[in-house]
């Protein structure tokens, strides 16, 4: 229980606002499928993927996506004869979901770990459910399936004992006993009617990450990291035949009906058929492209679908009692095959802290605008690094966000601490709002994203300093989610005005998005100090008199420009020699510059660079100064009378 | 000369004209030694044995040493009475502790005031393997390479051509040790660094003086200490010290030593490509010539050397090549030689494991010492202390919870394993005991009994692989410092030292080229004066090896490098012997010729006991507050494995 750290379950824990730039309908896996399920009536494969999304295929073909985890999709069971799915995640939550028609329709966060594991009792609609908070929950399929909002409570028995994270389930379908395989190595038995801990088996030397029990439960098989299949006798605690044909690790299993042969694959992407009786008759089904997550049965059982680490998922056919005599050869080709997408492998930030650069598994390079949470280059098969150099600017904008890409799609997780994702203060033109009323007014960017994002839960804003200048396709998933932790609540952008999701958004949206929405924030400019020092070249009759024993320490906001800078020392800092106190100068409303100079004749120097007008100073500070010590600027006069 | 000798109240002026003086007289010799030598390779045809030319050369070395002795025999006296006179004043107040020091088998130090931390350390290097050795020709590469510096200055300074030659020797006076308060003097100043690395080896040339002279009398290490505390302010003032901290800062004040040798060698690759090594490239060739027979000798006799490794990777790098230009290559890669990275650095390996994909990432780092951590557990100490020490120091962790492991290939935080392991393991092991642990009282010692083996399995990833018993390296305990004392405020520390014979860290020296003409730095100088000082300070300067083997190769006076009569250890064997008998008749016991002998090393109070009394020192004993703290060993690498 004590997981995550303690003082979290007191103290409300830090909200953090995050989003997924995705397509209006992602069709295709993104990354590796961590399971899957077939529902032969119908004809149905259900795969649950590393990108958060659950997607059905009907004859092959994709049907839907069952979109409402944020993080990978672990493991899924169909129950009910296939009305209703079970899915578990690294999000931390397990999910029951109408399987015929989609949507989710309750979320259990009992857990406080990533939910690495499912088992299912078919006879006794019993599901199970293990993960890396080592505990194991008992749940009754059809409590759950009756949840509804109101009545939301639902009762769970625990399986305990366990002292470390829990990596596979399986359980018989009379559901009369429950095996665990976590990383303490050894098998650990319950019988899931009393909840009574049966026995723990040793054997194996490294994590248990597949488990297969038969249907009455006198028998087991492991799969191992040790690289090992292990056959274990639950009547007499031991075990009783250890396979090694995988050079890897062994991370799925299926066993036939009558567990006369079972079927691994693994880490060494092969996938092996042996039969038990007689370990030494084993026959390689299929090689893969990568490493082997999950396989299933199709409806006759002749074939297999497996999916890996890569996200295309294949159908084998299985070797028959013949080929299994005379060592036919090698499949070549799967009987079938659903494409599954590219997965982003590499993000960067360009210096506008706006767009990010992107390379996907297919080395394809793509830009993506943050602001509106979608992409807007595809570049094609180019040199990456090339890429990110020609489009490196000379420019500084604070960090305002991180990118995710855990699902092989790009997550933006708004900063608060030091990543403040109020930082960045760019001017309406840098911006590109090309209606604004002031171009060099300055907009924030976590501020318009925000906006953009709460857009239809907060309903049209009325005052014009919040005008919404840009929009994210409705399609954007949002989520709130405990900093570094649990996800509290996910909703796609266009929803949020529904009901439902306007009452859960008014719990769940954190005081610091709102009162900042609703002020306009100016108080989170960042300030940046400076000191200005004439040139040697500048004639000193031309200064004031007492500008001339110090440098003059000054503040800003960081994003003034350099023109801003030399208007100041054209309104202050030069004068005729005689020119009276500081004081008298800066009260002043003297528009029309001393001497008939224009802020164009001055010239403004850091490390011997001249800087450009229309550069502001943070970005003088990180590209030219350098230093985090003040910024020391130098000015010059030109073409001085 | 003799002018000089007979001054008593002779200032430091004086001496450095005394300095000079010897020195001029050193090099003419030297240049003499190399016509013979030249001559006599010219003559000798190619089939002639190597070996002979090796017998020839020794024996005009110990003619050169015999000479030089006569000569330089006057100003003995005022060379070590000097260095006496300084300290004679304040010894009184420590001979009070009485007649015990006349029996000190070695030069002692004194305590002056909290500075057990200082002298547990110092008896600790000294009688680490191969350290003093290695010092020794750090310093001599420090001064040439200073002395090079200053004289490319004098030139630079356009002071003609042939001012360097004359200017040449005079610059290295200045850099004389006992002129280096005189720092202006140097035309580059040295770093406070250099300065320790110096004072240090100027202290162990001292306390090997003062065994030359069996002097009893206890010397301060107040130089030393003092340029200690100008480098480092955390040694100021007259506080308790951490030994460890000692250790680890003189350690790295040595190897940035290093790192700046080779450092202004690569800088500037001409630097000792001047006139003089071209005159001396007779000397080269015979560096040479030897350098080509141990290689012979090597291949044949391969087992009797004792630092294998280190031997193994300096004629390594000496190549095969015999061309001048790359000899003084490989004599560039020998100044800065990092003789602490070589003995003393392991490396860690931090190896993890991914739980979900078993990717497999790791990080070598390397290391100094390792920090042991004493188990509170009292079964745990009845274990084999081979396991303790191995669990202690290899260990796995699992990186779960809210610190999982943000795995590159699955871009997400994931569970994970991670194992420390020792890809390599020092050929000096420092194991520091953790022994002071931070409570809400502050910082607490503990007490806790934890074994210390003599021999200790190596337990570096090669060895952890192995099933057998049979391990490819072992270690064997060489030093250990106590730390005595319930608390951390009050203690004392205390070194024990295994006496072993230090010949053997002078064997087969690479560096042992003619070093007159290369190196001219003060302390080479003096370590030459005092060559000449103790002609027979060859065979009487350790105990006579027991088992012959390496007698009779002193016998022979096959490469024994000279610096160990500059700053190696002279010990009293009477004493030592003397000790051995009566612990035999006291027991009964026959005197057991191979049974190890240790040093109690308790500042200006040495004594030798035996291996059994160490033992019992060393054993368990109930709430008893005095502890290891840090344990030294000696890697053992067993050839016979490795065939």
């Amino acid at each position: 229980m004590a997981n995550l750290k303690t003082g979290g379950q007191t103290n409300r824990k830090k909200v953090q606002v995050s989003m997924v730039i995705c397509e209006a309908e992602e069709k295709k896996h993104r990354s590796g499928i961590n399971a899957l399920q077939f529902d032969a009536s119908l004809s149905r494969l259900f795969s649950a993927g590393r990108d958060s999304i659950i997607r059905v295929y009907e004859h092959e073909r994709y049907l839907q996506s069952m979109e409402h985890h944020t993080d990978w999709v672990n493991d899924i069971v169909l129950c009910c004869n296939g009305r209703n799915l079970i899915s578990a995640s690294s999000d931390t939550t397990v999910k029951v979901w109408n399987a015929h028609k989609g949507f989710c329709m309750s979320t259990l966060r009992t857990h406080k770990d990533y939910v690495k594991a499912l088992a299912y009792a078919k006879d006794r609609e019993q599901v199970a459910s293990a993960g890396l908070d080592k505990s194991i929950y008992l749940w009754d399929v059809t409590t759950l399936t009756a949840l509804t909002a109101s009545n939301n409570t639902v009762t769970t028995s625990s399986l305990v004992g366990n002292k470390e994270s829990i990596y596979s389930l399986a359980m018989n379908p009379p559901g009369s006993v429950i095996v665990s395989g976590s990383t303490e190595k050894a098998l650990r038995f319950w019988d899931p009617r009393t909840c009574a801990k049966l026995f723990k088996l040793k054997g194996h030397a490294d994590n248990v990450k597949a488990l297969v029990v038969s249907r009455d439960g006198t028998h087991c098989i492991s799969g191992s990291s040790d690289g090992s299949i292990r056959v274990w006798s639950l009547g007499g605690q031991r075990c009783i035949q250890t396979i090694r044909v995988h050079s890897g690790s062994v991370w799925a299993l299926l066993a036939t009906d009558n567990f006369q042969y079972v079927i691994s694959g693994g880490r060494d992407k092969k996938v092996i058929m042996t039969e038990l009786k007689n370990p030494q008759n084993s026959i390689v089904v299929c090689v893969e492209e990568a490493p082997v997550l999950r396989m299933c049965f199709t409806a006759d059982h002749q074939a297999i679908w497996v999916s890996t680490s890569d996200s295309n998922i294949r159908c084998w056919k299985l070797p028959t009692e013949k080929h299994m005599k005379d060592e036919t050869k090698l499949q070549t080709n799967p009987i079938a095959l659903i494409p599954g997408g590219a997965a982003i492998r590499q993000a960067v930030v360009l210096n506008d802290k706006r767009h990010i650069i992107t390379k996907d598994t297919d080395n394809n390079v793509a830009v993506y605008d943050v602001l509106k949470a979608q992409k807007v280059e595809d570049l094609g098969q180019v040199d990456f690094q090339q890429e990110i150099k020609n489009r490196f600017k000379v420019v500084y904008v604070p960090n305002w966000f991180n990118v995710d890409l855990k699902t092989g799609m790009l997550t933006i997780h708004l900063g608060q601490d030091e990543v403040d994702c109020f930082s960045a203060w760019v001017s309406a033109r840098d911006a590109g709002i090309k209606d604004a009323p002031e171009p060099e007014q300055k907009v924030n960017y976590g501020k318009l994203l925000l906006q953009a994002l709460l857009e239809h839960w907060r309903g049209v804003d009325t005052d014009p300093e919040n005008k919404l200048y840009f929009s994210v396709p409705p399609h954007t998933p949002l989520i709130f989610s405990e900093v570094g932790g649990r996800t509290l609540y996910r909703v796609v952008v266009g929803d949020a005005a529904g009901d439902t999701e306007t009452s859960l958004l008014n719990e769940t949206v954190p005081s610091w998005v709102t009162s900042n929405l609703e002020e306009n924030c100016t108080g989170k400019f960042i300030k940046i100090q400076f000191y200005l020092q004439p040139h040697s070249s500048v004639p000193s009759h031309l200064l004031k008199q007492d500008r001339l024993k110090k440098p003059d320490r000054l503040v800003a906001n960081d994003f003034i420009q350099c023109r801003k800078v030399a208007e100041h020392i054209l309104d202050k800092l030069l004068g005729e020699g005689n020119a009276g106190s500081p004081g008298a100068a800066g009260d002043a409303d003297s528009t029309t510059p001393a001497n008939g100079m224009t802020a164009d004749q001055i010239e403004l120097m850091c490390n011997d660079q001249v800087l450009d007008p229309s550069m502001d100073l943070r970005t003088v500070k990180y590209f030219i100064w350098k230093m985090s010590s003040d910024l020391t600027l130098y000015y010059k006069l030109n073409n001085v009378k | 000369m003799y002018h000089y000798s007979t001054a008593n109240n002779s200032t430091r002026v004086d001496l450095r004209l005394f300095i000079l003086l010897n020195y001029t007289c050193l090099v003419k010799k030297m240049t003499v030694l190399e016509d013979e030598v030249n001559y006599a390779r010219n003559k000798l045809s190619l089939k002639k044995s190597t070996k002979e030319l090796r017998n020839k050369q020794e024996k005009e070395q110990h003619l050169k040493r015999k000479n030089s002795n006569i000569e330089s025999n006057p100003t003995k006296k005022l060379a070590v009475g000097r260095m006496l006179n300084g300290y004679r004043t304040n010894e009184n107040h420590y001979r009070t502790t009485g007649d015990a020091s006349q029996e000190c088998p070695v030069a002692t130090l004194s305590n002056m005031g909290n500075t057990c931390f200082l002298n547990s350390v110092l008896y600790t290097l000294r009688f680490a393997p191969t350290f003093l050795h290695n010092l020794h020709h750090l310093i001599g590469d420090l001064a040439l390479v200073n002395s090079r510096l200053n004289q490319n200055k004098a030139k630079s300074s356009s002071l003609g051509r042939n001012v360097g030659s004359i200017s040449g020797p005079s610059s290295r006076s200045t850099s004389s040790k006992d002129l280096l308060s005189l720092g202006n003097l140097d035309i580059i100043p040295k770093s406070k660094v250099q300065v320790v690395t110096e004072k240090l080896h100027e202290l162990f040339v001292t306390m090997h003086n003062l065994e030359l002279k069996d002097s009893g009398d206890p010397y301060q290490p107040l130089a030393f200490l003092q340029a200690v505390r100008d480098a480092n302010y955390i040694f100021e003032g007259n506080h308790q010290q951490d030994a460890h901290e000692l250790l680890v800062y003189l350690l790295d004040n040595i190897r940035e030593t290093c790192d700046f040798l080779s450092q202004i060698v690569e800088n500037q690759p001409n630097l000792l490509n001047d006139p003089e090594i071209s005159q001396t490239s007779s000397s080269n060739k015979l560096w040479n010539v030897r350098r080509s027979w141990k290689t012979k000798k090597k291949e044949k006799n391969h087992k009797d050397l004792i630092n294998e490794e280190h031997s193994d990777s300096s004629t390594n790098a000496d190549g095969e090549d015999r061309t001048l230009p790359d000899n003084l290559e490989k004599f560039k890669k020998k100044i800065g030689y990092n003789f602490v990275a070589e003995d003393f650095e392991g490396i860690t390996l931090r190896r993890t494991k991914c739980l979900e994909c078993e990717g497999i990432t790791e990080r070598k780092e390397p290391f100094y010492d390792i920090p042991v951590p004493i188990m509170i557990n009292d079964e745990d100490c009845k274990a084999d202390p081979n396991d303790i020490y191995r669990k202690a120091c290899v260990t796995s962790e699992k990186l779960c919870d809210s610190n999982k492991y943000l795995c590159d290939n699955c871009k997400r935080y994931n569970e994970a394993s991670r194992e420390v392991l020792f890809e390599k393991l020092p050929n000096i092991m420092v194991l520091q005991l953790k022994r002071f642990t931070t409570t809400a009282a502050g910082v607490q010692k503990v007490n806790s009994y934890l074994p210390t083996p003599l021999k200790l399995d190596c337990f570096c990833e090669s060895c952890c692989q192995l099933q057998s018993d049979l391990l490819l390296h072992r270690y064997e305990l060489c030093c250990v410092i106590m730390h005595l004392g319930a608390t951390m405020a009050s203690g004392h520390y205390i070194a024990y030292v295994k006496i072993t014979d230090h010949y053997k860290n002078y064997t087969d020296c690479t560096r042992d080229l003619p070093r007159g003409t290369l190196s001219a730095s003060s302390s080479e100088k003096s370590l030459n004066i005092l060559k000449l000082l103790k002609p027979k300070a060859l065979s009487s300067s350790i105990i006579e090896n027991k088992n012959g083997i390496i007698a009779s190769k002193s016998g022979g006076g096959i490469g024994i490098c000279k610096s160990i009569d500059c700053c190696g250890i002279k010990l009293n064997k009477n004493v030592v012997e003397n000790v051995v008998n009566s612990y035999g008749k006291k027991h009964g016991t026959t005197n057991n010729v191979q049974e190890d002998m240790w040093l109690e090393c308790d500042d200006d109070n040495v004594r030798p006991i035996s291996n059994k009394e160490f033992q019992e020192l060393l054993g368990y004993k109930a709430s008893s507050t005095s502890t290891p703290y840090l344990l030294f060993y000696t890697k053992i690498t067993d050839s016979t494995v490795n065939e």
